[in-house]
């Protein structure tokens, strides 16, 4: 096998942390009024708006890093010009959870769910959020459990000693 | 401990012979031994004994930085150091003049002696009396003959003779019983005349010396294996060889040793192919450099049964399964050789299709090495940078190697009258074909996918284990070889 033990526990635990971050951190910020939403009631956004929203997230983000890691243990690039266009397959793969994202972001205005459950002022601080979760739950899960040759493949990968 | 192998080879086809050995040795082929080798010739800018010596040494250049490594790694791969005496010429002592009749010293004898002047004129002719003999006896054993026999004891004292027969005086030491082997052709000029008076001389310097019975002899002969025909209006230059008297020569050397000279040799090899391979005419120096040729693959087979066996009173026949091809069946041993020729071709195949290519690809940028190279470089480590000199080196050295050793596989498969069947010689050049190099691969296809994919032998050597100590360009070689053995 190419992908280690502790690649593999951290392909669990990085996800699992993700989940806490996303569904039970998060929703405390709004629930606490540390981020104030004047537009919507935040008890009835929650379950209708941002959970629905940030499961799209998580979504997107979980299956790129896992499809990543997968890919590379299954097929490792071995010539340097494979590893190149494998750096670049990377950044597209980054693409997913981000487009998840931006479409989480505008599935949340009033436009999209209405005056009851979508929130305009909710826009800027998710576009932060799910930005750190992107990082939190792609890059950071690929630059840390990327296996064999492609370790050091995702940007920034080195910090980790990868 | 087994025991050391001296070998003399005689004019340009025991070059060539020693060239597989070379080839053999780096495959593994032979012990841990060293093999020691004197070539004879007096042709000293023969193409044959260039290449072989050109062969020779690249690959003690490569032995030699892989030494270490192969002990500690404990593989068999370059297990062979060789130590070479160079080039012996007849005409050592006498470098302007190379006429026979003035190494006879014609003139004087004339003076001196009419009629041992005449005799010397019924045996040569004018031409043959006036030729210049740096290009070699011209396919004439009665020419290289009288120029051999003018050997003498005394001159087995002095270097490079005195050093080699000191050393196999030295290697009979502790009970042990070095082997000296004369190889050549017994149907051109250089090796017919000069096989059996350097064998005579050495078996009487061994009496002498009280060790004859601790040193076995063998002689390697070639019968014919190739021809040629001179093309019209080719410079000659005088006196040639013509491939019409070659089953003459042969005819009547053997004869010679029947009857004259079966005492002289412990062990006897006779080599030939019933098709001869079509060469291009040459009168010698640089242009007689004739393609490598599958018996000559046999010939190093035969080094090596003289080397690790001790055959008695036997008489040993190897032939093929069937004319006009050659399998790795038809070859003696042939489980152990194919395992070490396939190995080594398939490390050297890499080594240049890949390995070797990335290097010097990521040699600007020693500091973003790629993670199945960091187990042997090190941009902290002065000694195991990437672009240190030593390293680039190491890498040179190894590259050359691999491209001789493919160079000569390849030649060797392109035999104009025979089919040789080992490996798919045209897949040298091209990249990632390593599953397809190897003819009749025994391997089940699911490892030969698992093995052969470059990507998986670059994840091994990416977990190469730090303990192993397997450093630089010569621990990745050594690596590789281990990771892509079969």
């Amino acid at each position: 096998m190419i992908i280690t033990t502790v690649e593999i526990i951290r392909l669990f635990v990085f996800p699992i942390m993700g989940l806490l971050l996303m569904f039970v951190l998060q929703p405390a910020l709004y629930q606490s009024q540390i981020i104030r939403l004047t537009d919507v009631t935040v008890e009835k956004w929650l379950p209708n708006g941002y959970y629905p929203q940030a499961s799209l997230v998580f979504g997107c983000a979980i299956f790129a890093a896992l499809a990543w890691c997968v890919w590379n243990t299954m097929s490792p690039p071995g010539a340097m010009s494979v590893r190149k266009s494998r750096s670049i397959a990377w950044w597209i793969l980054s693409l997913v959870p981000i487009l998840g994202a931006v479409g989480a972001t505008i599935w949340s205005r009033k436009a999209v769910l209405g005056d009851k459950f979508g929130s305009d002022v909710a826009t800027l601080s998710l576009v932060a959020l799910f930005s750190l979760d992107i990082l939190f739950l792609y890059w950071l899960t690929t630059a840390t459990t990327t296996p064999g040759n492609a370790r050091d493949l995702p940007p920034g990968a080195r910090l980790f000693g990868r | 401990m087994s025991s050391k192998l001296f070998v003399i080879c005689i004019g340009g086809s025991g070059a060539k012979c020693f060239e597989a050995i070379t080839q053999l040795a780096a495959a593994g082929l032979y012990s841990e031994q060293s093999i020691e080798v004197l070539f004879v010739d007096p042709d000293e800018a023969n193409g044959s004994m260039e290449r072989a010596r050109r062969s020779l040494n690249t690959y003690q250049q490569c032995q030699k930085l892989m030494s270490g490594e192969q002990r500690q790694a404990n593989v068999s791969w370059m297990q062979t150091p060789i130590k070479s005496y160079d080039l012996w010429s007849p005409f050592a002592d006498q470098p302007f003049n190379r006429e026979l009749s003035s190494f006879f010293q014609y003139n004087s004898i004339k003076n001196d002696s009419p009629s041992l002047a005449n005799f010397f004129d019924v045996l040569y002719s004018p031409e043959e009396r006036v030729q210049q003999l740096d290009e070699g006896f011209r396919g004439r054993p009665s020419i290289g003959a009288a120029v051999m026999s003018q050997i003498n004891l005394n001159q087995l004292d002095k270097a490079p003779w005195g050093s080699i027969i000191q050393e196999i005086k030295n290697a009979t030491g502790g009970g042990n019983n070095p082997r000296v082997l004369l190889c050549g052709s017994i149907f051109g000029g250089t090796g017919a005349s000069g096989i059996p008076t350097i064998a005579r001389l050495l078996s009487n310097k061994f009496e002498k010396e009280g060790i004859r019975k601790s040193v076995r002899l063998g002689g390697l002969f070639l019968l014919p294996y190739f021809s040629f025909t001179v093309p019209p209006g080719a410079n000659t230059n005088g006196i040639y060889a013509s491939a019409d008297q070659f089953l003459l020569n042969t005819e009547a050397a053997l004869r010679y040793y029947v009857t004259q000279a079966s005492s002289l040799f412990d062990t006897v090899y006779l080599l030939g192919n019933e098709d001869t391979a079509k060469v291009d005419f040459s009168v010698g120096k640089k242009t007689q450099s004739n393609r490598p040729h599958f018996i000559e693959l046999y010939a190093a087979l035969a080094a090596r049964d003289f080397l690790l066996q001790d055959r008695q009173d036997a008489l040993m026949l190897v032939a093929r399964a069937s004319g006009g091809v050659l399998n790795w069946d038809d070859l003696p041993d042939g489980a152990v050789v194919r395992r070490g020729l396939v190995n080594a071709a398939r490390t050297a195949y890499l080594w240049l299709s890949d390995i070797q290519g990335e290097l010097e690809a990521i040699r600007t940028s020693p500091g973003n090495l790629p993670p199945w190279t960091k187990p042997f470089y090190d941009a902290k480590d002065p000694v195991f940078r990437l672009d240190a000199d030593s390293q680039q080196n190491e890498i040179k050295i190894i590259s050359s190697w691999s491209a001789d050793y493919l160079r000569w596989l390849r030649d060797v498969h392109q035999c104009d009258t025979d089919q040789v069947r080992f490996f798919n010689h045209q897949m040298f050049s091209t990249k990632e074909k390593l599953s397809e190099l190897v003819i009749d691969d025994p391997r089940d296809p699911k490892s030969k996918q698992r093995q052969d994919g470059i990507p998986w032998i670059k994840e091994e050597l990416r977990r190469q284990k730090s303990t192993d100590n397997r450093r630089g360009g010569v621990g990745l070689a050594t690596s590789l070889y281990l990771n892509t053995n079969i």
